[in-house]
Parts: structure tokens; sequence; C-alpha cells
């Protein structure tokens, strides 16, 4: 969605169109959901931190300044309720979001191997991202896959852009090695259970 | 020898894995520069190096297996996400919590809640003007009323003011005992002095109708010197009574004579007389009772 658009449905949902902040939600919410989910590797929290992310953007959403971008600001918002829900209840991998997130079993043309593979990825992922610091895991995040710029990140964490990409290729490094081992660990136990 | 158990080549890194898994090893000589790697992941290098960079990888195999499984790693942040659709939930929630209103709507609760607060200013500053202009208007408290009938005004105090000036009266002279005989005047002995009463020559109750009796309770009244107190003349229907401080008549006129001697060089004590002592008939009431007393006074020693 360009910035015009985004313009469009921020003004017509000020304006009190149902539909358009439907549309700005849905716009957003897989990135923010998968921003939350990643970071917090549990399902159910990334549910109720993006909920309630959008409820609080929408409840000001008046108030938002069309000079920056809406979605650093929902980003923003959702991790600094992250960051409190965290501060209350440490992460921790649940394993039975990996099930939850098998979206590919739904293609008809997917194998019952593929969709395993699938599965098998994911949770080696989560659990090599969970195995990062936490600054390491959410800079990963919002460079690899919400293809956020350097200089982006630095200002949404308030940090130098020198410091983002030291932890950037540190936590890079460790995410391969991790990725590396439990991705074989997991297909190993795959092939064993089949 | 593994060299992740040679100590030297471990990564000064205070991370226990980065020095012991065998992909984690410092770079060897020879070998492309991690940092470069780093910079093409990250998009920094323009074509030409990318070009460079990918011919020295058919020489440098670990370094490819290293990109390989980076790559691997970032596709797998890539792949999709199945995300439930929140909306319906989400503008639910607003709704219930009120803070997704239309616009519209929006300015009016702005405008009722500028009203109300406007309201509300108004509404002290008419407080405040009528307070300053009709302080009676706002006062919650008691109004103070008039008194039209002394006699039962005075009764209703009396007992209160007594207590309290009694307590006020053995204050200062407990207070002043010690000085009194620095308040002397000397050449005044046996001098009179017309005063006047200065508190409660209270009209007689009615258990002395009749007046059976004269009796000032606790007056008080301004000498010129410190003095004491040795006489009081009383005049009821013009008659003077005399009447002799305990000193000169122990018992006879004074309930409660104490003179009290204050340091503004005020006489306070109690007295009382019996008129048919004095001779005063009995059968009549006497028709007035002047306030004017006058004392015989006498320097302390």
């Amino acid at each position: 969605m360009d910035r015009n658009e985004e313009r469009d449905l921020i003004e017509r949902a000020i304006a009190g169109e149902r539909k358009a902040a439907g549309d700005l939600i849905r716009a957003h919410q897989r990135s923010v959901y998968g921003y939350i989910l990643r970071m917090s590797g549990r399902p159910e929290v990334a549910e109720d931190i993006v909920q309630e992310a959008f409820v609080r953007v929408l409840g000001n959403l008046h108030r938002f300044d069309f000079r920056f971008r809406f979605s650093t600001w929902l980003f923003t918002i959702a991790r600094r309720l992250y960051m409190n829900a965290m501060s209350k209840n440490k992460p921790a991998y649940d394993t039975d979001f990996v099930g939850s997130m098998g979206g590919s079993l739904d293609r008809p043309e997917s194998s019952v191997f593929a969709a395993e593979r699938q599965t098998v990825q994911h949770d080696a992922l989560q659990q090599a991202l969970l195995a990062l610091t936490e600054e390491q895991r959410e800079i990963i995040i919002l460079f690899h896959q919400l293809d956020w710029p350097i200089a982006l990140i630095a200002t949404h964490l308030d940090m130098p852009e020198g410091t983002i990409k030291s932890h950037l290729h540190r936590g890079r490094k460790r995410l391969r090695v991790m990725f590396k081992d439990k991705s074989r660990l997991a297909e190993q136990l795959a092939g064993v259970a089949r | 020898m593994n060299p992740t158990n040679d100590p030297s080549r471990r990564s000064s890194n205070d991370n226990p894995f980065r020095s012991t898994h065998p992909d984690m090893r410092n770079d060897a000589p020879g070998r492309i520069p991690e940092s470069l790697i780093d910079a093409a992941i990250d998009g920094e290098l323009n074509e030409d190096m990318q070009r460079e960079i990918a011919h020295a990888l058919r020489y440098d195999p670990m370094r490819k297996q290293e990109l390989i499984d980076t790559a691997d790693a970032i596709n797998a942040l890539q792949m999709p996400i199945s995300v439930p659709d929140f909306a319906e939930q989400i503008l639910a929630r607003a709704d219930r919590q009120r803070r997704f209103i239309p616009a519209s709507w929006r300015k009016k609760v702005r405008a009722g809640r500028l009203g109300i607060a406007a309201a509300l200013l108004l509404t002290l500053m008419c407080v405040s003007l009528v307070q300053r202009n009709y302080p009676r208007w706002t006062t919650i408290a008691a109004h103070p009323t008039p008194v039209r009938n002394i006699e039962s005004a005075i009764e209703q105090g009396t007992n209160q003011i007594a207590s309290s000036i009694t307590s006020e009266c053995q204050t200062i002279q407990s207070s002043i005992a010690p000085m009194a005989s620095l308040l002397q005047a000397p050449g005044k002995n046996n001098q009179r002095f017309d005063v006047s009463l200065a508190s409660d020559d209270r009209t007689p109750s009615a258990s002395h109708a009749r007046f059976p009796s004269v009796r000032y309770d606790l007056a008080s009244v301004s000498a010129p010197y410190a003095m004491r107190t040795r006489l009081v003349t009383v005049y009821v229907d013009n008659r003077a009574l005399v009447l002799m401080m305990p000193d000169d008549a122990p018992g006879a006129e004074f309930a409660n004579s104490s003179s009290l001697l204050t340091s503004s060089g005020v006489h306070r004590w109690s007295f009382g007389t019996s008129l048919a002592d004095r001779g005063y008939p009995h059968s009549t009431a006497p028709s007035s009772l002047t306030k004017s007393v006058e004392l015989e006074v006498q320097s302390l020693p």
C-alpha cells in the first residue's frame, strides 16, 4: 500500500468510516502480528498485543501526524505493549504454535511431507530466534522479515546505526548456526518418526 | 587438534557459544572477510563488488556454505505466516471502549466537554461574585442572630463565659504572681477611684427577682495602678451599698472575692451581698441597679 492510499484510509477512518478502519487493520495486521509472533514465540501473546495495539491506534487516529509512517507508529505501540507484556511474563516457546502456523496444509497442491518440512523449519527458526538476545532478535526480524532499512530501525529502537549493524551481524551469524543445528535436528527427528 | 579446543583461537567475545561452535570461527587468512559478506547481505555493495564476491566464493567453500546457511535462515524468516483476521474483533473492542468515534461525533463530544467546562467556570465565577457582594447568601454556617432578649441571651452564655474567664484568670494569675512586687504604686494608698464596671453586672435572674442579693460574677475593673481593692460601693436605687473585701469583712459579702491583678491593671473578682442584711426592704423590688462601682484601692505591699 502506498502512502497516499494509506493516508486516504486513515482520513476515512478518522471520519468514522468503519470499512476504512477495517482495511487499515487488514493492511498492517500481517506485519505487526509476524513481528510480535517472532519476538514472543507465542501466538496468543501476539494476538492480544496486535489487537490492543490496533485499538489504541484507532482511538488516537485523529492525532496521527501524516509526516510519519503509520507502520512506524503502529510498531512502536506494539513494541511497547510487547515489552510490558514480557516484563510480566518471560517469553516461553510454545510448541503448539507450530501447528497453528501450518497454513500450507490448506493448500491442495502441497504434500504432507512438504507441509511437515515447512513446520519443522518454522519450529527451528523460532527456536533459533529465541536463542538470540532481545535486540538481535528484534533487529533481524525488522530487517529481514519486515524489510525495514537500517536507518528506520535505528530510529525505531533509538540506537545508533552502527550499533544496529553490530547487533544485526552478530545476531545473523548466531541465527545461521542455530537455525542450521535446529533444522538438522528437527529433520532427523522427523525422519525417525516417519 | 580441533581448532575450537585451541584457546588461542577462541573469540574474545563473552558468548560461550561463539567460541566453541565450529561454524563460528574467526576469519582465517586468505578467506573472504566476513564483514564483506555482511555488507553484501545488507545490500551495501554495488553490483561489481557483489560479482567479485560471488566469484571469490568459488574458492572459499566454507564461506560459501555459511552464506547458504544464512540465506536458508533468512528465507525461513520470510516464509508466510498464517494470520487470523483481527479486523472485526478489533473494531468491536474499539466500539466497546468508545475509542473509535466518528469525526462528527467526536466534534460533538468535544463541544459538549468544552460546554461543561465553560459552564463550570461560569458557575464558579458567579459564586465568587455573589460571595464578594452578598456574603450572607453563600454562607452555609449559621448566621449570627441579633439578640432581642438580652436577659435570656446572657443567661445562656454566662456559664460558658464564666468558666472560660475563670480559667483565663487562673492562668494570668499564676503568670503574674511573681511580678506582683514589681507593680507597686507608691503614694497611692487609700485613694478612691471612680471606675466603671466593665463586665457582667448582669441583671438579676428570675430566682433573684426580688433582689434578695446583689451579685457580680467575675466583674472586672480597670484601675490606673496595680492596686488591691479594699471596698466596692454598689448603688441600688441610689442607695450606696458598700461591700468590703474579705480582708476587712471575712466571708460577709464576697462569695468569691479573690481580687486578681492583671498586668494591665485590671481587677477581676466576684462578689455579692444580701440586700436584706443591708436594710433593703424585701417586699419591694428595686427599680434600678447602677453599673458604677466605687473602689477603694490600696497599693500592693
